[in-house]
């Protein structure tokens, strides 16, 4: 007989009991709770221990062990295997059984042919239409071994499939992995259940002595379960006589998928995702009851009262589980030295010798310094790491890859010496404990910004056949469930029509909306209105499931490397990009767990300038003596390109007054970092006229600084509008340079260690809650411990206030001083091309696209404003990429042409000169769309008299030996030319871009009342104006509250306006999707700042410009 | 120039009269008059009612050339060359346009010219199988309903007899006085063409019927479907005479109305004792049977008492200790359980159950089910199946 769960403490058994099989939401619609919340539960119901074996995968095990040393639970690392006929789990008992694990899971993985990580949940409205057809019908239970039961066929389930996610492991291949692990005989998912359900007990005994070969006779437990549903004490016998007979020890389990019984709602959804189907249709695939949650040691012991032993071996077994992630064993790889050196004395000599590069002469400072970092570095056993990323600069250096180190390494004289950063840290006075410190004993962070594209791929492959595809992997990305995709995913299961679910992703799709529009508001926009039977519950579940883990995807560019095989620190499984591997753990994980990580980070800015540096050495047009001799040092080794190049950035003027003049113009449309309408917004206010103050822009206008009520202070205190005040007078060393204002960690840590006497060790703790993004309780207890520290000191509760404050702020988003320095590096850089080396700087950023803030359309249109002619696409003069002619015009290339393959571009620019159009399609044969598409743009004008004689010239089929072909090509065109609008449609649907006139100059005559945006400055403040335009880009920063900010571009420039929080509700659609628009209201002037504050908003017609350049919108 | 325009007039007068015939035979009709037969449907599409072209070139200037259904990549090419009208297209030298986009542009520069005289096309419209009725005078009794179905349904035979078709639905629908209506579909277990069979169906459906108002009106829709011939596999059997069988149940059906008369079926559901009626399935293939299955039901067979007895129960220490009902009431020997179930969390309606199975000290046993703070016997098991 069960014995019901009591719900009082109606019997004081407070027997142990430690839960080894559960599963976190990381098996990827299979659990429906994040680990923190497992861990925190199991804390609050008094397991001391948690085992979590996700599917296929130790996903989470990083993040349960941070969160159960919160919680004071030891967290205990296994996963669910899938082999052909069933989840096996297993737990890792020691280490040799943790990297047995880990090979084992990679190999399985990796032997998949595919690409994708883990199951991605259906997307799209169409994914809501599809599933009705293939609902499962009649099917009478979730459980596969149910169904494989009931219809007698062999049981597989549908995740014992090969897939791109990973293939089944092999029973063969388990005796080799076995040693360490202990296996359960699992769930009614796991193999011995299902032969129990088919009544094949022999089949049973089969698997289980499969089992004990494999992992030996003292490591198989039989698992049983007891979710309170009958038929299940059937089960249970069977399976204690099936411990009988093979004198296993039984093991007492709930096999937890969610923490709470509250939870449940969350795995049926998930469930439904799983099976392509929705709530109404699923029957008993979905959970019978709400049991599968976290169960206490008193529960459980009542639960299996008639088993005590099998609640008793819980015990047991996790004395035996000795295995912890603190034991990983990773190493960073050794670099390899010539004969006589050590790693550290190899550093000493390539530091000092790229520092007579870099500063010529060795001051005393400099060399204090560097001894200082090489003392530190060789201390701490970090000179290796230093060693590998120079190697890697310098095989970017070899390859002709411009690099640049950014992140805290900017503050190294190491590193500057070494090449990997392009910043002096002693010149800027950066740091150097910001980077490394005694007390730090996670590895420092590296980052390396590499051009984006191909040149990075490069890098990385280079990284892959180094350490081999077993020994480097790129770190995870954790999708998770976010606004649109949760409530797609609910709105299916719920069973919302897709219009509805279409609807609420067209209508919110470009951002949460959480500042004025509440979700029950967003779901009535979408037509499920406050009283439809279901808005409670997607209201409810859209709580839940935010913030879950959706799939698994790659880090941008982070890569792990070790020493020996990386597959046994971690699994590795296949990423979506091919020829990548990807990790199981994203990069707070391996930053947790000490794996070092190094950053290959792609900036389509660093491929653009690159590429303009190329075009000036080309031209000849590279910094001249008189440019640079104001400036820094030129470049050492002029002859090499590559270093030219890469000398570049430290080469050019810093004190170029023509640069800060257009930055304080807010000219810097295509210039790297402050481009965005918010900086452009600041820069008059800013008047930025050294490069400190770039590096100050680069960093204020974030949501750390702008939340933490830092932008209007320092602008005031700049403007000489407020007086330079501090917290403390003590810190005004280092707060002096930012007036006061702490606008960078640094900053922040030097508070901390000042104003509250935080320790070397507590404000690396401080540093990694503002680097760790995902914790905000993290952040919480530090800040606790700073205001703590400083009320102890003595500190004004108000300045308490303002320091917690500035600090909480830098938790959302704030940069360190030295990655400020590293981008505003290349931001100057970017707008002094973009002064001095106009044609070159626009020519490589189209070349780019797509990259940056703005649109190919209107960069080229910026670049005609600033007098740079844009010349169409030609197949006489263009080649592939957009080049620049002897007047220093910009030719567009080929490849802006959509749709025209490489391949096609390359024959046009090999085939070339062209005798007459009937030449050109002989000898390119290109297919009849390409060379209609390039007929319409007008790059076959130089062929024939115009767009319209190209389109109807090469409608005739030609012949090589045709006489007539010439007779046919002077016959009378019947078609008449386009005009203006018709070329700028076509060149908007050819090409994205057009050099004609601008829409709105082709508009102008019938607006007669419509503002121009370069007229704006001469309207008085406060008139009321009607601006219109082409919408380029549309915003509604998290840190605006609501407002929403909208850029109209025109003939003469960009007019910006800002709509409130109410006007835009109800303008969304309108806004949102009209691509010209027209905005009336009040003109605002303020410090050179112009916008327009929206009353009234209406579409702009352009009827004969059906296709539109792509705006920026809500990024 | 008088005798053009006197003929406009002319057909014009033509044109207004056959639309006002239409009109009285409630058709509505816009009538193109041109030189040949696409002219005049493009003429058509565009009168308000009556349309007469007599210029074609001044006509076809102004229509898009999307109207008269280019091919889309042909349509594609001719905006992309500023051509959007007929007008324009009609400017374009033939053979070089041929030359160009080939036949197609060559047919539909012909259409732009006005077009060439053709042989009409005989569009036969979808044959219906449907007969209404109306009486003169509101109807009493079944009778003339039925004469007038028979007549009905000889009508439809033969049409369905000169098709090769054979009935495998039914819709009877009779118009009421007050503007209602009564529907009832059929579908015929064997479909056929039989008279007998046919109104044998509407026969027994009419004689257990009465309707609160009365029929004005008759109409009958026969669904055709192909005559199928199937040899039946070696242990496959059909029923004696399914059309005989279906009457049996439409028979029941007007005893016991239409909610109770059908095969019970399972719901797909863990709530406990769901289920609902289906009509019982003539045609359903052998896959569709499987998938239906039902899942096995384990342990004793339960007699559910339906509506379940409501109990008082009295908990020791969580666990059923006695029961009290008007089926059985006294110390329970034993209990087992907690059985939970719950579901449709998502609904307003949503539910939970917590079952207990209980031994009487007489050695009944019986199943117990707690809903909400309710108490219910919910069924016997029969222990003679032991």
């Amino acid at each position: 007989m069960l014995v019901a769960e009591g719900r009082g403490a109606l019997d004081p058994i407070m027997t142990r009991f430690v839960e080894l099989h559960a599963r976190s939401a990381f098996s990827f619609l299979r659990g429906a709770s994040q680990p923190e919340r497992l861990a925190e539960r199991a804390a609050q119901i008094g397991l001391p221990a948690l085992a979590l074996c996700d599917r296929d995968g130790v996903y989470a095990a990083p993040r349960l062990r941070t969160a159960g040393k919160e919680h004071g639970i030891c967290a205990i690392v296994g996963a669910e295997l899938t082999f052909e006929d069933g989840a096996v789990p297993v737990l890792a008992a020691t280490h040799r059984g943790y990297r047995n694990l880990c090979a084992l899971i990679t190999r399985a993985k990796l032997r998949a042919p595919g690409s994708t990580c883990v199951p991605r949940v259906g997307r799209g409205v169409l994914a809501a239409t599809d599933f009705r057809s293939r609902a499962p019908r009649g099917v009478h239970s979730g459980e596969d071994a149910a169904t494989s039961a009931r219809d007698g066929r062999p049981p597989r389930s549908s995740a014992a499939r090969p897939t791109k996610a990973g293939t089944p492991v092999q029973w063969n291949e388990l005796p080799e992995f076995a040693d360490g692990l202990i296996a359960l005989t699992g769930d009614k998912d796991g193999p011995v259940r299902r032969c129990l359900a088919r009544e094949d007990f022999a089949g049973a005994r089969a698997c289980v002595g499969r089992l004990r070969a494999a992992f030996g006779d003292d490591n198989v437990y039989v698992e049983v379960q007891r979710h309170l549903r009958r038929g299940e004490e059937l089960e249970i016998e069977r399976l204690v006589q099936l411990a009988r007979a093979e004198r296993l020890p039984l093991l007492a389990s709930n096999g937890p998928l969610h923490a709470t019984r509250e939870e449940r709602a969350v795995l049926d959804v998930f469930t439904c995702a799983r099976h392509h189907t929705h709530l109404d249709a699923a029957g008993r695939l979905l959970s019978a009851n709400d049991e599968r949650h976290l169960k206490s040691p008193a529960q459980m012991a009542r639960l299996f009262a008639d088993l005590p032993e099998a609640v008793e071996n819980t015990v047991r077994l996790a004395g035996r589980l000795t295995f912890s992630l603190e034991e990983l064993g990773y190493q960073f790889p050794r670099y390899e030295v010539p004969a006589g050196e050590s790693m550290d004395t190899f550093l000493r000599k390539m530091t000092m010798a790229g520092a007579r590069d870099r500063y010529g002469h060795l001051t005393p400072r400099v060399l204090a310094q560097l001894e200082h970092e090489l003392a530190l570095i060789g201390r701490l056993g970090f000179s290796g790491y230093f060693l590998i990323v120079w190697d890697l600069v310098n095989f970017c250096t070899a390859q002709g890859i411009l690099v640049q180190g950014r992140g805290s390494a900017a503050n190294s004289a190491v590193c500057y010496s070494l090449g990997i950063t392009a910043c002096d840290p002693i010149a800027c006075d950066l740091l150097f404990e910001r980077f490394l410190s005694e007390g730090r004993t996670t590895w420092p962070d590296i980052d390396l910004d590499l051009p984006s594209g191909d040149r990075r791929e490069r890098v990385i492959q280079e990284v892959y056949r180094r350490y081999g595809p077993r020994g480097a992997a790129m770190t995870a990305n954790v999708i998770t469930f976010r606004g649109r995709s949760a409530m797609r995913e609910i709105g299916k299961a719920l069973n919302f029509s897709p219009d509805t679910i279409g609807r609420f992703s067209s209508l919110f799709g470009s951002g949460d909306y959480p500042h004025t529009l509440e979700l029950d508001a967003q779901l009535r926009e979408a037509g499920i209105p406050p009283e439809h039977p279901r808005t409670a519950a997607a209201v409810a579940l859209y709580q839940k499931i935010y913030g879950l883990p959706r799939h698994l995807g790659q880090h941008s560019g982070g890569m792990i490397v070790c020493q020996g095989m990386l597959d046994t620190v971690m699994p590795l499984e296949h990423a979506a990009m091919p020829g990548r591997v990807v990790a199981q753990w994203d990069k707070d994980d391996c930053a947790d767990l000490g794996i070092i990580k190094v950053d290959l980070l792609g900036l389509g800015m660093m491929a653009a300038m690159q590429d303009a540096i190329d075009l000036c050495q080309q031209r000849g047009t590279g910094i001249s003596a008189c440019e640079s001799a104001a400036g820094f040092q030129p470049a050492v080794h002029n002859s090499h390109r590559l270093e030219a190049c890469a000398t570049f950035l430290a080469a050019i003027p810093k004190d170029d007054a023509a640069t800060y003049d257009m930055m304080c113009a807010a000219e810097t449309i295509g210039v790297f970092q402050i481009e965005s309408r918010a900086q452009m917004a600041t820069l008059p206010r800013m008047k930025p006229r050294c490069f400190y103050d770039v590096v100050i822009e680069v960093a204020i206008i974030r949501p750390g600084p702008i939340q933490g009520d830092m932008l209007h202070p320092f602008l005031a205190r700049r403007a000489g509008r407020e007086p330079v005040t501090y917290f403390d007078e003590r810190l005004k060393p280092g707060l002096a340079r930012t007036l006061g204002v702490p606008l960078f960690q640094e900053q922040l840590l030097k508070i901390a260690m000042v104003m509250a006497d935080f320790s070397g060790s507590e404000a690396e703790e401080l540093r990694r809650a503002l680097s760790f993004h995902r914790s905000q309780e993290r952040m919480e207890k530090v800040c606790v411990k700073l205001r703590a520290g400083m009320e102890r000191k003595g500190v004004a509760s108000a300045v308490i206030d303002q320091i917690t404050k500035a600090v909480q702020s830098f938790a959302v988003y704030g940069f360190p001083e030295s990655h400020a320095i590293s981008f505003a590096l290349i931001a100057y850089a970017s707008a002094w091309m973009k002064v001095h080396r106009a044609p070159e700087f626009f020519a490589s950023l189209l070349n780019n696209q797509p990259m940056g803030f703005y649109s190919s359309a209107t960069l080229v249109k910026d670049a005609k404003r600033r007098g740079v002619q844009v010349r169409p696409v030609s197949v006489i003069e263009s080649d592939w990429r957009c080049t620049i002619g002897a007047d220093d015009s910009i030719r567009l290339g080929l490849c802006v042409v959509r749709g025209l393959k490489q391949e096609h571009g390359e024959r046009i620019v090999a085939a070339r000169p062209f005798a007459s159009l009937a030449d050109f399609q002989l000898r390119t044969q290109l297919p009849k769309a390409t060379q209609r598409t390039l007929a319409k743009l007008g790059a076959l004008n130089g062929l024939a008299a115009h767009r319209r004689d190209a389109q109807w010239k090469i409608e005739v089929t030609r012949e090589p030996d045709d006489l007539f072909a010439q007779a046919e090509d002077d016959a009378a065109l019947p078609l008449r030319a386009m005009d203006a609008v018709e070329r700028a449609q076509a060149d908007y649907s050819g090409a994205g871009i057009t050099t004609g006139p601008h829409p709105m100059a082709l508009l102008r005559a019938r607006l007669p009342d419509i503002w121009r945006a370069a007229d704006l400055a001469r309207a008085r403040n406060g008139l009321r104006v009607r601006i219109g335009g082409h919408v380029i880009c549309r915003q509604r920063p998290g840190t605006a509250k609501g407002f929403v900010f909208v850029s109209l571009e025109d003939e003469t420039g960009v007019a910006n306006a800002i709509l409130e929080p109410a006007l835009f509700e109800k303008t969304r659609l309108l806004v949102t999707e009209e691509p010209f628009l027209i905005i009336e209201g009040p003109v605002q002037h303020s410090e050179g700042v112009i916008h327009v504050k929206a009353r009234r908003i209406e579409p702009l017609f352009v009827r004969e410009l059906s296709a539109t350049p792509a705006s920026h919108d809500f990024h | 120039m008088r005798t053009r325009a006197s003929a406009r007039r002319a057909w014009s007068r033509w044109g207004g009269a056959s639309v006002e015939r239409l009109a009285a035979l409630h058709l509505r009709a816009r009538i193109g008059v041109a030189a040949n037969a696409d002219l005049a449907l493009l003429a058509a599409r565009r009168a308000e009612p009556v349309l007469v072209v007599q210029n074609a070139a001044t006509f076809l200037a102004d229509i898009a050339i999307a109207e008269v259904d280019p091919p889309p990549q042909l349509l594609a090419v001719l905006c992309d060359w500023g051509i959007g009208h007929l007008g324009q297209l009609a400017q374009v030298p033939r053979a070089a346009l041929i030359d160009r986009l080939g036949p197609a542009a060559g047919e539909l520069w012909q259409r732009a010219m006005g077009g060439q005289p053709r042989l009409l096309r005989l569009v036969r419209p979808v044959e219906e199988f449907v007969e209404s009725f109306e009486f003169e005078h509101e109807i009493e009794t079944a009778e003339p309903l039925l004469f007038v179905l028979r007549r009905m349904l000889e009508q439809i035979s033969l049409r369905l007899a000169g098709a090769w078709r054979v009935a495998a639905r039914m819709t009877l629908t009779l118009l009421l006085e007050m503007h209602d209506c009564h529907e009832r579909a059929f579908t015929i277990p064997a479909p056929t063409a039989d008279i007998e069979v046919l109104f044998r169906i509407l026969h027994t459906h009419l004689d257990g019927l009465t309707l609160e108002q009365r029929p004005t009106g008759v109409r009958l829709v026969i669904e055709p479907v192909r005559a199928e011939h199937r040899q039946l596999r070696l242990f496959e059997s059909l029923l004696r005479d399914a059309n005989r069988f279906g009457e049996t149940l439409a028979r029941l059906v007007a005893l016991v109305g239409p909610e109770r008369v059908g095969v019970p079926e399972l719901e797909d559901t863990h709530r406990p004792d769901r289920h609902r009626v289906v009509e019982p399935r003539f045609h359903t293939t052998a896959r569709e049977e499987k998938c239906d299955a039902p899942e096995l039901a384990i342990g004793l067979p339960l007699r559910r008492y339906r509506p379940a007895f409501p109990a008082q129960v009295h908990l020791v220490r969580h666990v059923p200790a006695f029961v009290f009902s008007e089926k059985i009431h006294g110390e329970i020997r034993e209990a087992a359980g907690p059985y939970r179930l719950s579901g449709q969390w998502w609904e307003r309606e949503q539910w939970s159950a917590e079952e207990w199975d209980i031994e009487m000290p007489d050695g009944g046993l019986f199943r117990l089910s707690k809903q909400g703070d309710s108490w219910f016997v919910e069924g016997d098991y029969d222990v003679a199946a032991v």
